[in-house]
């Protein structure tokens, strides 16, 4: 109890970083525990419990496959039926988009817990972001599944759109810190959020892919298609993991390269703001 | 001497309010319309973005300097919005200071509530390593006390249940169980101890002592003085966010009962809450307490009274008034006056009483009054009451060595001297 390692705390405005790197690492087990529970609350008295998780990318590629692939016609020469290419980015995007809605929340959906107890505020965020992760782990189970019904045999290349999820939900994550702490001052923020990665899933090469498209607008909107490839950081990334996980899409590497530089500069304007807020956000909840 | 485990320096907490202007009324004036409230919350909103350096600042804590010593067991007191949580949040870093600096030698753990993060979905179990993650501490460290934690909890078989089977009684128990397996340095407790039975109550707080023995350093805030009087070796006194006593505690307590002046003399009572049972054919309107400044009373003193009631209708039989008796930790007693009217004609009507607490123990009390009609014999039909409806303060007797000392656990009458029959040889 007394005496062991008596380390000092000091507590003031403004605070020590290092500090709270370390206790980020002390509470490391509490992010898991947090984990744990979202997963266990999540498949008590639900009767088909896992297939939860599994069911919202599912009708999300329903919905694309018809929307662009029957409507607009897109994927017609890909070897693969189109649907199960749709999953390939379904499955990503999904991971980003629960990442992303869980941060934006966190502040709000904690405060209960925040205003009562310390522990350093990214603790949350980021068990929720390993939830994500899981569930897009549970997803590559319906992929395989697409894909062995379909006789396709995915190129070995898969196994490097693993390491790709960690880069997709820290994204997300970011992106949702900083919606999250915007939400402090102004809650109605959180109900724009479900409209924003609607929009965004049209938006991303999640049912297309950008070389089809630039194909399809034939030099038009020469902006728009910029936009789309610089301006949304997810293009890349979205662009690399349909690469590695289905054989005749091409890796762009640049578009790549420009995700992680968005993903830097998200993370460090994230973590500055969040850092600002969690440090007096209970005053004002 | 023991080392200093907590330093404060010049510690401040300033909170903005805003001070809401035209727009304001703009909100209730405007009538019920759902669209013109819309347009009124957006002015509102905007008003608030437009002016936002114009917010009032409000200290909850200016200029706190302390020095708590390993081993200590402090008491913190003070009335409703002296700063006192504020002061937890801080040393719990629930939230920074505005000003100055703290200090903190060794692991701090906080109990401002019982069963922070306890998820009802979850299995006890479960419960206990979420709720100890939270609390800050390591698997391996609950893992080893799990055994203690279950048996403190008396759950026994029910700890595979989940937590929501629960009733509210094992709830706390097992919440209270874990924070108690804590073995921080410093212990910082709000008043969680206002849950649970009386008998579980004594196991907490013995737990706290034991706790403190053992070195922790324990930071006890509450508003019952009895448990002060009992766990704590020094009391820190707390008034509009500024330390105003520091050291022993019956002499803090002394300090934070006399501050008399939140203790009203006057007192509107048609705004108070009140059961719903209550015949509403008379409403009691106004109190009035005579002979006192600030409901501060001497040993023996009666409290004197002026009421004012309103009856809507003729009431046509005899009304009583009935005095209720209440300490910090319950009812003391009760007292009826006799029928002071045989009827009541419709109107307003005033009456001065004056309750004589010869018996009451130095102490606080609070006394809620009733309306009604009958008597006390189990016909006591309420007209009105309001629960409590006044606070006041006795103080101890003076004698020659000074004021007399009267122990909380010690009850709250003061009965009659035991009478001497006769001396043998």
């Amino acid at each position: 109890m007394a005496g062991g390692e008596q380390r000092k705390t000091v507590i003031e405005a403004g605070g020590r970083n290092l500090q709270y790197w370390r206790d980020l690492w002390h509470y490391r087990g509490l992010a898991f525990h947090m984990a744990r529970r979202d997963f266990s609350v999540r498949y008590k008295q639900t009767v088909i419990g896992l297939a939860w998780s599994l069911l919202n990318p599912l009708l999300n590629m329903l919905l694309l496959s018809l929307v662009f692939g029957t409507f607009a016609g897109f994927g017609q020469d890909s070897e693969v039926p189109y649907y199960v290419s749709v999953f390939a980015g379904v499955l990503p995007w999904t991971l980003f988009s629960r990442a992303l809605t869980v941060a934006s929340g966190t502040l709000l959906n904690n405060a209960h817990l925040m205003t009562k107890v310390y522990f350093p505020r990214l603790v949350s965020p980021l068990a929720s972001a390993a939830t994500a992760l899981i569930d897009a782990l549970i997803s590559y189970l319906i992929l395989f599944l697409l894909m062995g019904v379909n006789r396709y045999l995915p190129p070995a290349r898969i196994l490097l759109s693993f390491p790709l999820l960690l880069p997709i939900a820290l994204l997300g994550t970011c992106l949702g810190l900083v919606i999250a702490t915007m939400t402090v001052r102004f809650r109605d923020l959180n109900n724009l959020v479900p409209y924003l990665l609607q929009i965004g899933q049209y938006v991303t090469p999640v049912a297309f892919s950008m070389a089809e498209l630039r194909e399809r607008l034939g030099g038009g909107h020469p902006k728009l298609f910029a936009a789309l490839y610089y301006g949304n950081p997810m293009t890349g990334l979205e662009t690399a993991f349909k690469w590695a996980a289905l054989r005749g899409e091409a890796l762009d590497g640049k578009a790549l390269a420009l995700s992680f530089l968005w993903l830097a500069a998200v993370a460090a304007f994230a973590l500055l703001r969040f850092r600002k807020v969690e440090r007096t956000f209970v005053d004002i909840v | 001497m023991e080392p200093v485990v907590i330093r404060a320096e010049g510690v401040g907490k300033r909170y903005r309010i805003s001070s809401l202007g035209r727009p304001e009324n703009a909100l209730t004036d405007r009538g019920s319309h759902a669209l013109s409230k819309a347009a009124a919350r957006v002015q509102q909103t905007l008003h608030n973005v437009i002016h936002a350096r114009k917010k009032e600042d409000f200290w909850a804590l200016r200029g706190i300097g302390l020095e708590i010593r390993r081993g200590e067991c402090v008491g913190i007191i003070g009335k409703n919005g002296a700063g006192k949580s504020t002061l937890l949040k801080l040393l719990s870093r629930i939230t920074e200071p505005t000003e100055g600096r703290i200090e903190l030698t060794g692991r701090l753990s906080a109990m401002l509530e019982v069963g922070t993060g306890f998820h009802p979905e979850l299995t006890g179990r479960e419960n206990v390593y979420l709720n100890g993650a939270i609390l800050g501490m390591r698997k391996t460290e609950i893992d080893a006390k799990f055994g203690a934690i279950l048996e403190f909890s008396e759950i026994g078989k029910f700890i595979d249940t989940p937590v929501k089977r629960y009733s509210s009684g094992m709830f706390v128990r097992l919440a209270f169980a874990v924070a108690a397996h804590m073995e921080p340095d410093i212990l910082v407790v709000d008043e969680v101890l206002a849950v649970g039975d009386a008998r579980f109550q004594k196991k907490c707080l013995d737990q706290m002592s034991a706790v403190a023995e053992n070195g922790c350093t324990v930071l006890y805030v509450s508003h019952n003085m009895a448990t002060i009087r009992q766990m704590c070796t020094r009391a820190i006194c707390l008034k509009e966010g500024r330390v105003i006593f520091d050291g022993d505690v019956e002499e803090g307590i002394r300090q934070y009962q006399a501050e008399g002046g939140a203790h009203e003399t006057d007192i509107d009572l048609t705004q108070r809450e009140r059961m719903d049972f209550l015949s509403g054919e008379a409403t009691m309107t106004r109190l009035e307490l005579l002979d006192t400044r600030d409901c501060v009373y001497a040993y023996e003193e009666p409290i004197r009274f002026r009421l004012h009631f309103c009856s809507h209708t003729e009431i046509d039989r005899p009304v009583t008034l009935r005095v209720e008796l209440h300490d910090s930790r319950g009812a003391v007693g009760m007292s009826y006056s006799e029928a002071f009217a045989p009827q009541l004609a419709a109107g307003n009507h005033t009456a001065v009483f004056s309750f004589a607490g010869h018996c009451l123990a130095p102490g606080s009390y609070t006394i809620a009054l009733g309306l009604g009609t009958g008597d006390n014999f189990g016909a006591f039909s309420t007209l009105d009451c309001v629960y409590p409806t006044f606070a006041f303060e006795v103080l101890g007797r003076e004698g020659p060595e000074g004021r007399e000392v009267w122990r909380a656990n010690w009850g709250s009458i003061h009965l009659p001297p035991c009478i001497l029959d006769k001396t043998g040889a």
